[in-house]
């Protein structure tokens, strides 16, 4: 290998270079099988692998999925699909970013972020066991962590800590945001056990005498005019659990929300009165005219809480990483703890188990797994209606002014090339890359700051029907039952990558149900004249609104009087879409479910019916997202529950390594 | 059969009530209000050859594009280490014809219908 003595730099020409010995490979069968059982819509990794410099990683992916036998034919599909990403380790250091100066000569000051594992010494003694203390379906245990440690002293701290390398994890949720997220949504969903919900219900500031309270929970906020340090600001809540994260719950400051940590150096919970108390109150609010204000907002608190669905800002994980880069190299390993944002706290955070047992997130099935979104369709994709329409958005920002009732032809010309501007960056995404790739229509040579798609493998399992050969008590002979099966359809699957610094190689096992729809009304039903029909000269139009009762017809409200709908919206997306675009749809009685009021035989369990969850009271969607829910699709199988894994997935992983590296005579057995 | 369980509602919450309007009523707003159209697109007409193109399909599956457009390059690398000939160049479709609108900021309703 030639090098240039001193390093590379302009002038050097070739005159100092000296060539190095350089190391041979040998090629290492890195193969094995994985398999799992799991759950639709979760986010599951089936391969987290050290790749190092100089590597070239073939990769032949093979699957196959079966279920647990379903209690009759299922009329629909899911995808299979397995992705495979390279993630540099540098993402995930201070010191390897901009070249740093100097750092080659002692790399062991380049320390890798641990995740602080949590496990209760309660699980140990007298109850060891393989699962004892980590989940076999959580992201740790698919991350490499089995169990935090055994034969520790049960007399002192009741809860095991250890530090464990936390580039896996990171770089999981990183894949998350960038891969399999909703932007739009502006959040995430991940799998989290125990956690109750805690709503606000007053909020009160205290001054320094305590004497005078000034309520400052919506809608009767307040100005106040100077606060000290020695005031106190006191949030009430509901019920009598404590918030989990004491972060996630926000104070307005000037109507910027704020988390309550960033604003008190003292922040407790207050049991028997069930408030947060915040003293020694510092930032912002201090000796300032400002407006104090607290929402009601629902945060997750400690409690027995069930298996459920968290919805976290997808904002958090670009926080972490901006921890991960201000965090000074030389001090030591950043450490992810329970205290982090969420998702990354999360399986961590202590939790109590049906029998009162105090545990960790982390004990729990599937802790920490992320949610995927839906295929796309008409609808589950929408642009956030801010971007456009809100305060700030592209549509405010390039208004023309007509003040004077007059405006010049270069302001309309200008505000309509930045209205095309900011609307192309918008559509594809809204991050840096995307506004390059929409402004100057072209990618960049850059180095990864990201994690890098290599490949995929995708699939389709559809179900087959099984008809009973013996009768029993509660099913007849020929009584129909089904399992799932792979189709033919096989996409994918080879990938070589080639490994240029210390890098992961992670895969990331998805089912995503085709979904089929019921309960909306059809757009053409509401068209009342010809004019109201697509014309060609009205193809200018940018957007429409992605109206709900088109996805369940009770989300509207008819006002019998006017014969009018108010409508609403789920958000934006590009004008004249229904005559574009269709969707599945289910009729008779695979629309209608199994004890509905009006159709006991409702047979919609036997299809992949995306069965909005309507509130009873309104008939509004309460779960409009493009996040899967996956107890939604459980219906089918005899476990229903959100902690059901109905589908047993076996990955064939035929890996074999070129790697700087001696090969060694290995024993025979 | 057996009597399937049924789930309970989702856990999911939806974000945000935000009010809707129709694309009808927008257009009559725009056309019999005279209106300012506040947002824009521009023309895109295809060829017929080149069919549903993915760049125009609400339901193209971005995962399958990319699993294809990876594919197509891991036989490439195959065939040029196996040397055994070049690989196939990969036909790649023009682009759909974009008609930029002229700006539409104040354009009145006869405007629009002309």
């Amino acid at each position: 290998m030639k090098t240039t003595i001193g390093g590379d730099r302009l002038g050097a020409g070739g005159k100092e270079s000296v060539n190095l010995k350089n190391y041979n490979r040998s090629t290492h069968n890195l193969g094995a099988t994985w398999r799992s059982t799991m759950a639709s819509g979760t986010l599951v990794p089936f391969m987290s692998e050290v790749a190092l410099p100089g590597d070239k990683w073939k990769i032949d992916l093979e699957a196959n999925v079966l279920t647990l036998p379903t209690i009759g034919p299922l009329f629909g599909s899911y995808k299979v699909q397995m992705d495979v990403f390279k993630i540099p380790m540098r993402l995930y250091n201070a010191g390897l970013q901009m070249n740093r100066l100097g750092i080659g000569m002692d790399m062991s000051k380049v320390k890798l972020p641990q995740v602080e594992v949590k496990a209760r010494q309660t699980n140990l003694r007298g109850a060891y066991g393989p699962n004892s203390q980590i989940n076999p379906s959580s992201i740790f245990k698919y991350l490499g962590i089995s169990g935090v440690g055994g034969g520790a002293d049960t007399t002192t701290n009741p809860t095991l800590t250890r530090e464990f390398n936390a580039i896996p994890y990171l770089s999981y949720w990183d894949i998350y945001k960038q891969y399999y997220a909703n932007k739009a949504e502006e959040r995430g969903f991940v799998i989290h056990a125990g956690d109750t919900n805690q709503t606000t219900r007053a909020a009160f500031r205290i001054d320094e005498d305590a004497t005078e309270e000034t309520n400052i929970f919506t809608p009767n906020s307040t100005v106040i005019p100077t606060i000290t340090s020695e005031g106190e600001i006191v949030i009430g809540f509901v019920g009598l659990n404590e918030p989990t994260t004491m972060a996630d719950v926000k104070i307005k400051i000037n109507n910027t929300e704020t988390p309550i940590t960033d604003i008190a150096d003292s922040v407790y919970w207050n049991q028997p009165l069930n408030e947060i108390v915040l003293t020694e109150l510092k930032g912002t609010i201090i000796d300032t005219s400002v407006l104090l204000e607290v929402t009601e907002q629902t945060v997750s608190a400690t409690g027995e809480g069930e298996l459920k669905l968290q919805a976290f800002p997808l904002e958090n994980i670009d926080k972490m990483r901006d921890k991960i880069l201000q965090h000074p190299f030389e001090s030591g390993a950043l450490v992810i703890d329970e205290n982090m944002e969420t998702p990354y706290s999360l399986p961590m955070q202590q939790v109590k188990d049906s029998d009162d047992v105090t545990r960790v997130g982390a004990y729990f099935s599937q802790e920490g797994l992320g949610i995927k979104t839906y295929q796309s369709d008409m609808f589950n994709n929408w642009m956030n209606s801010e971007w456009l329409d809100g305060t700030n958005g592209i549509n405010e920002i390039t208004a023309v002014s007509t003040e004077g009732d007059s405006f010049s032809i270069d302001s309309l010309n200008i505000a309509n090339k930045v209205y095309n501007m900011l609307n192309r960056i918008a559509i594809s995404g809204g991050s840096y890359d995307d506004w390059l790739a929409a402004v100057y229509t072209g990618n960049r040579a850059k180095a990864v700051e990201s994690p890098q798609y290599c490949g995929s493998l995708i699939k389709e399992l559809a179900f087959q029907e099984v008809v009973s050969n013996s009768a029993t008590n509660e099913e007849p002979l020929g009584s129909l039952a089904g399992r799932g099966k792979l189709t033919g359809k096989n996409k994918g699957g080879k990938m070589t990558i080639d490994i240029d610094e210390p890098s992961y190689i992670m895969g990331i096992v998805s089912i995503t149900p085709r979904v089929d729809y019921s309960n909306g009304n059809k757009f053409d039903m509401n068209l009342k004249t010809l004019d109201d029909l697509h014309k060609p000269a009205l193809d200018g139009i940018g957007f429409q609104d992605l109206i709900t009762t088109q996805m369940a017809w009770s989300d509207g409200v008819w006002n019998n009087t006017t014969q009018e709908e108010t409508v609403y919206s789920a958000g934006k997306q590009p004008a004249w879409m229904n005559y574009m675009t269709d969707v599945n749809k289910c009729y008779g009685n695979f629309a209608s479910k199994v004890g509905d009021v009006h159709n006991g035989n409702g047979m919609q369990w036997m299809t992949l019916n995306r069965d909005y969850t309507i509130n009873s009271e309104n008939g509004q969607i309460q779960d409009l997202t493009t996040y899967i829910d996956p107890a939604k699709f459980n219906e089918i199988f005899a476990e229903t529950e959100i902690d059901a894994q109905n589908f047993w997935m076996q990955i064939q992983k035929k890996i074999t390594v070129r790697r700087k590296m001696s090969a060694k005579i290995i024993p025979n057995l | 059969m057996k009597k399937p369980n049924i789930a309970k509602g989702s856990q999911i919450k939806r974000q945000e009530l935000i009010v809707g309007e129709t694309i009808e009523t927008k257009v009559q707003r725009i056309v019999h209000n005279g209106e300012p159209i506040k947002d824009g697109a521009p023309e895109i007409f295809t060829e017929r050859k080149d069919g549903v193109m993915a760049a125009y399909d609400v339901r193209t599956d971005k995962w399958e594009i990319a699993a294809e457009a990876m594919d197509i390059a891991e036989k490439s690398k195959m065939a040029k280490a196996k040397g055994i000939e070049k690989p196939e160049k990969i036909e790649e479709k023009k682009p759909a014809k974009i008609e930029e609108k002229k700006p539409t900021e104040g354009q009145t309703g006869e405007k629009s219908k002309a």
